[in-house]
């Protein structure tokens, strides 16, 4: 019979990043960052970002998201350090333009907290990451709110003389608020 | 104040003087190494320095405005005209507003721009203001003008004070010189 084809061909189109169950409220989610620089913390973010998220806090083993980061609009604080941030020692934004997540697994730990993992493409390097997620209800949105630990270097984000992480460290902590509109399949 | 003035500057006055001048030098020579410097780790390391050395010169400043209160200064040569006994107090009142209000503004500009300072990279000092883009820019400006301000002044104090030991040849700088004693 035809039918076990249709339903694999129908699951491998779902699997395919074109899934737009819930999309990412923009406005109201926030992709930021929090790096160390000679000793002193340093706040940073990314102001603009897209996101298609398939998460059932029900069903979390069923979750698929991609969430891509326009790495353009990088804020490390001042004018001089986004200019840097974006130069090829660091990000290199003209080649590499975007950085994207793809959740791998998402395990529920109860009480509404989640164990992440995926996959993050930087500067086409893609490193496995994990952090925790908290999920919560508000009104017909759902809201993941996370931390991410990443080290710098593994992505060659800062190379050269800056490669020395005295002056910037190697860990960098990302942090995330996704509002989600829609609901999932 | 009623209490007779000291005849001298004693040792830890002296000490104290030379130390934040010396101090000073470094710090705005630092600041105008830097400050044409494409951002790299060794900018960043500058700044560091400057920054540290720059509240380092604001806490010497403070003890040195307490010693002064405590044990006073020397009253300038009586034989000098009064409009040079004028001039020289002023100066040092501004110098000494300086020399706390500049480190400060750059204190203030750090916080204002989310760039906390950690004292030799180890000791964080508070943030004095929350990060403000707009009050980072003005701080910035305030910090400029008055470094090129004490720059004026420093240079006005020690080319009187040299003008007193080689034209005068008065007891002036020999006061801040022990060594300089005829």
């Amino acid at each position: 019979m035809f039918k076990p084809l249709l339903l694999a061909g129908a699951l491998a189109l779902a699997s395919s990043p074109l899934f737009a169950a819930q999309t990412v409220v923009p406005g109201k989610s926030f992709i930021d960052f929090t790096f160390t620089q000679m000793g002193g913390k340093v706040d940073g973010g990314f102001k603009a970002f897209t996101g298609k998220v398939n998460f059932d806090p029900a069903k979390p083993e069923k979750t698929q998201a991609e969430i891509v980061v326009d790495l353009n609009t990088i804020d490390v604080g001042g004018p001089d350090g986004n200019a840097e941030a974006k130069k090829k020692a660091w990000f290199n934004v003209p080649a590499f333009p975007k950085g994207t997540f793809t959740a791998t697994s998402v395990k529920a730990l109860g009480g509404g907290k989640f164990d992440v993992k995926g996959k993050l493409t930087i500067k086409g390097i893609t490193r496995d990451v994990a952090g925790p997620m908290t999920a919560t209800q508000v009104g017909d949105q759902l809201e993941l709110k996370g931390s991410v630990a990443l080290k710098r270097l593994g992505f060659q984000l800062g190379e050269g003389a800056w490669a020395d992480t005295e002056t910037v460290a190697d860990e960098v902590v990302v942090k995330y608020k996704l509002l989600l509109s829609g609901k999932p399949d | 104040m009623s209490r007779p003035a000291p005849q001298g500057y004693d040792k830890l006055q002296i000490l104290l003087h030379w130390g934040v001048a010396l101090l000073i030098a470094g710090v705005f020579s630092l600041a105008l190494i830097f400050d044409d410097m494409p951002l790299s780790p060794a900018k960043f390391g500058l700044i560091g320095w400057h920054k540290w050395l720059g509240i380092i010169v604001l806490l010497l400043a403070c003890a040195r405005l307490a010693w002064r209160i405590i044990r006073g200064a020397p009253k300038a040569d009586a034989a000098l005209p009064a409009w040079q006994r004028g001039l020289a107090t002023g100066v040092h009142h501004l110098l000494y507003l300086l020399m706390i209000a500049l480190p400060l503004a750059g204190w203030l500009m750090s916080s204002a721009k989310g760039y906390s300072v950690i004292l030799f990279g180890k000791i964080p000092l508070p943030d004095l203001v929350g990060k403000d883009e707009a009050l980072g820019h003005f701080f910035k400006e305030a910090h400029e003008l008055m470094a090129w301000t004490l720059l004026v002044l420093v240079l006005l104090h020690a080319a009187a004070a040299i003008k007193h030991h080689v034209i005068d040849k008065d007891t002036t700088l020999a006061r801040m010189l022990p060594f300089l004693r005829r």
